[in-house]
């Protein structure tokens, strides 16, 4: 009896919370803002965290940009942009006040949108300073600007711009041959280096002249690194990626490289298969490499006594992975982990604000924490304090069931018995890593066999190498193509259907999201081919290429 | 594989459901209306326990191919004999797909479970109300993944190649596994208790039945 009581108490302890009591170091909120996804890393200045939201607009719904208390999560405005309905991938810029050349301009924010604006927002409440407009081909600012003295430098679709600070008045317009995407752009002492893509690196001087070096066959999505051994491209190709110093490959990587991170010579970079390090403090050195995914932001976090590296994992398992290349990553999860691709925001203090495709914006703030009493925005946003750590689930106290029958079955000598509760224990275990291992399990069957292709040679010449999405609908067949950057067939049928303004309707099942109808015709069912060839996994499981073609037809 | 995501192969238009349930219950009625003994009590029996197997099916349904019906199939075909158990099994199959959905796949859950029936009606794996509980649990495993593979067949196309085919077959193992482990809990935990319920009924009716009196020649 006693040993019996000895194992429960035990068991007990594998199962339930190590500690209930709140400290005020782990309390955190989180709020759900019910605006699409979070992209790019929340901003933390002073006492706020500042956060945008991304995703593909039809209806009223459009994005945001939110300011909320960093100690209590109440909100302290939000703006709005009507006229974006594409994903709002350009980081936000704080600004610091100050003044020159062209004028005085106060603390600010400066946005660069889809939809081509770049607008400058008061950091204490949200009011619009200026607005400015690009140039839109599909998509309008997608990388990360920079800011230059007394100007803000854009990387526009198809040229770089820079803006006063001040009064929002272009003083530099380039135009360039080639059309960027999400290619952010770096300030140099004496020009601008800006890629595209086509593989060429722009180099622009302030007065305007342009020259350039062709790196090679793919496209340059973040803004290049300038080292003191020369300029470093992360370049995806169409079968991966390739690290280039100037055009000089050095290695090449996997898929969907990250934006790579510079700090104090080491350079940081990963692609859907590895995160890898490289110094290029003179010439460039391999450092290391660890196998993980992870796709958008790295970031850095930096304490007085060192510097951790921040990758975001980009798979439904999500989370953050943190530790240097070459040793294994510790991974940072929440209890809202999904596909990852946006940076950590980190404060001077130790705080640490998380966002990601779920749309929830998580922080961690030290200090006391005072509830939220009337938040003063118009619709009160769901904010829920929730204590770090392990969450049960109704699963946990089945299988704790199970154990403590099984124990108490042991004890009393009942073969039978311990025979039932042990095979249904078995059972239950399996049920909860079965999606797991069923996606892993179709994900290597997939590569046993080669897809045919589906291309037509209808469609126009740029699309060749690009995303395409046919939809074979009732009243005829559409397709677009020129897209890119998409992960999977979910991202890309919505995209593609925002752009086709063709009405998308979903519905959760127990193995994930399935698409029931287009423009409301549900018809039978419908299926998609990948390539030619059906998928085998559901549309946020099944990964797509640079140049893969989807297609949408009736079950 | 008995559940994919999204993949469930050719549905039917109205008038070919209309006939495939037609047929369907015409084959079950005439498997149940052949009693030999009571009726109405052979009806209610079968009746009772097709009932919870369809509900069961459907309280599962959520975890993908938990199926304990296929385990209660070999049973019902151990203990009542081949007839009785292929009935039980297409009962359950239609009852349950009214809530699950009705298809093609159908035909062929049906007829699967039902040869999965005949099959536990012809190894001997119920004697009196004692199951053989090893031959029991490496039947359900056999039958849970021969069973999912005949059910897979109703994806096939005129598109289908045999290398498609095998490539889903293929998807299809962790499905397989879960299905032969859901079985292998089902034998342990549903089939003595089962075994037992329909050996009580199938002794009360085998019991004879006296009509009249018996002469007694008394010396």
């Amino acid at each position: 009896m006693k040993r019996t009581f000895v194992a429960l108490c035990l068991l007990c302890c594998v199962f339930f919370p190590t500690s209930i009591a709140q400290s005020e170091e782990n309390r955190f909120w989180e709020i759900d803002l019910n605006n699409g996804y979070i992209s790019t890393k929340p901003v933390i200045v002073e006492e706020q965290v500042i956060v945008r939201t991304s995703g593909f607009w039809t209806g009223e719904d459009r994005p945001h940009v939110y300011a909320f208390d960093l100690q209590t999560g109440q909100e302290n405005w939000r703006f709005k942009n009507s006229g974006s309905t594409n994903h709002d991938m350009s980081p936000l810029l704080h600004i610091e006040a100050g003044s020159g050349e062209c004028g005085n301009w106060s603390e600010m924010i400066v946005v660069g949108w889809s939809d081509g604006k770049v607008t400058a927002l008061d950091i204490e409440d949200g009011n619009l300073i200026w607005s400015s407009q690009t140039e839109v081909v599909t998509w309008g600012i997608t990388g990360e600007m920079a800011q230059d003295e007394d100007r803000v430098v854009v990387p526009t679709r198809q040229g770089l711009s820079s803006f006063c600070l001040s009064d929002g008045i272009e003083n530099l317009r380039v135009d360039l041959p080639q059309l960027g995407w999400r290619n952010g752009v770096t300030v140099t002492n004496d020009s601008y280096l800006i890629g595209n893509e086509e593989g060429v690196l722009n180099i622009i001087s302030k007065s305007g002249n342009i020259s350039n070096i062709t790196i090679g066959e793919g496209k340059i999505r973040h803004a290049p690194i300038n080292t003191q051994a020369g300029t470093i491209i992360h370049l995806q190709t169409s079968s991966g990626s390739g690290i280039y110093l100037e055009n000089q490959l050095l290695a090449e990587e996997g898929s969907s490289p990250a934006v790579p991170l510079h700090l104090n010579g080491d350079i940081f970079f990963s692609t859907s298969d590895s995160v890898i390090q490289w110094n290029c403090a003179t010439s460039c050195e391999f450092k290391g490499r660890t196998a993980f995914h992870a796709n958008g932001e790295i970031t850095v976090q930096i304490t007085d006594t060192n510097s951790t590296i921040w990758f975001p994992r980009n798979t439904p398992q999500g989370g953050w992975g943190y530790g240097t290349p070459g040793q294994e990553l510790v991974i940072h999860s929440t209890n809202h982990d999904t596909y990852t691709t946006a940076g950590v925001g980190f404060g001077p203090n130790g705080e640490m604000a998380f966002g990601n495709d779920a749309g929830i914006l998580m922080v961690h703030a030290v200090g006391n924490i005072q509830p939220a009493t009337e938040p003063e925005s118009e619709i009160e946003p769901e904010l829920k304090k929730v204590e770090e750590g392990f969450q049960v689930k109704p699963i946990h106290f089945v299988i704790v069931g199970l154990l403590v029958g099984l124990v108490v079955s042991y004890s009393k000598e009942n073969r039978d018995m311990m025979a039932k509760l042990g095979v249904l224990l078995l059972l239950v275990i399996a049920i909860m890593v079965f999606p797991a291992v069923s996606q892993t399990w179709s994900e290597e069957v997939a590569d046993l066999n080669e897809a045919p292709g589906d291309w037509n040679n209808d469609w126009p010449d740029e699309w060749e190498g690009t995303q395409v999405v046919v939809f074979e609908l009732p009243d005829g067949e559409v397709a677009i193509g020129g897209l890119s950057g998409y992960e999977n067939v979910e991202q890309l049928t919505d995209s593609a259907a925002a752009q086709l303004g063709i009405e998308v309707g979903k519905e959760s099942f127990s193995l994930g999201e399935m698409i029931v109808s287009f423009d409301g015709h549900e018809l039978d069912g419908w299926e998609f081919t990948i390539d030619g060839e059906k998928s085998q996994v559901g549309i946020s499981a099944a990964e797509v290429t640079e140049d893969s073609v989807i297609r949408w037809s009736a079950a | 594989m008995v559940m994919t995501d999204g993949v469930h192969g050719a549905s039917l238009g109205p008038v070919e459901m209309l006939v495939l349930n037609v047929v369907l219950i015409t084959f079950c009625f005439f498997l149940l209306c052949r009693p030999t003994q009571s009726a109405k009590r052979e009806i209610l029996v079968l009746t009772s326990v097709t009932a919870a197997a369809a509900a069961s099916r459907i309280l599962l349904e959520p975890f993908p191919n938990v199926q304990p019906l296929t385990v209660m199939c070999l049973v019902m075909g151990a203990s009542l004999g081949a007839r009785r158990g292929m009935a039980f099994a297409v009962i359950a199959t239609m009852l349950s797909n009214l809530v699950l959905s009705h298809g093609l796949w159908t035909l062929f859950q049906a007829t699967g479970w039902a040869a999965v029936a005949f099959a536990g009606s012809r190894l001997n794996l119920v004697m009196q109300n004692e199951i053989a509980m090893k031959r029991l649990v490496i039947t359900a495993v056999f039958a849970s993944v021969l069973f999912d593979w005949w059910v897979s067949l109703s994806v096939i196309t005129s598109s289908t190649t045999l290398l498609d085919f095998g490539l889903y077959i293929l998807n299809g193992l962790p499905f397989d596994a879960l299905h032969a482990l859901a079985s292998i809990a089902s034998a342990v935990c549903i089939a003595p208790y089962l075994a037992n319920l329909l050996f009580e009924e199938t002794d009360r009716l085998e019991e004879p039945i006296i009509s009249g009196e018996a002469d007694v020649v008394t010396a």
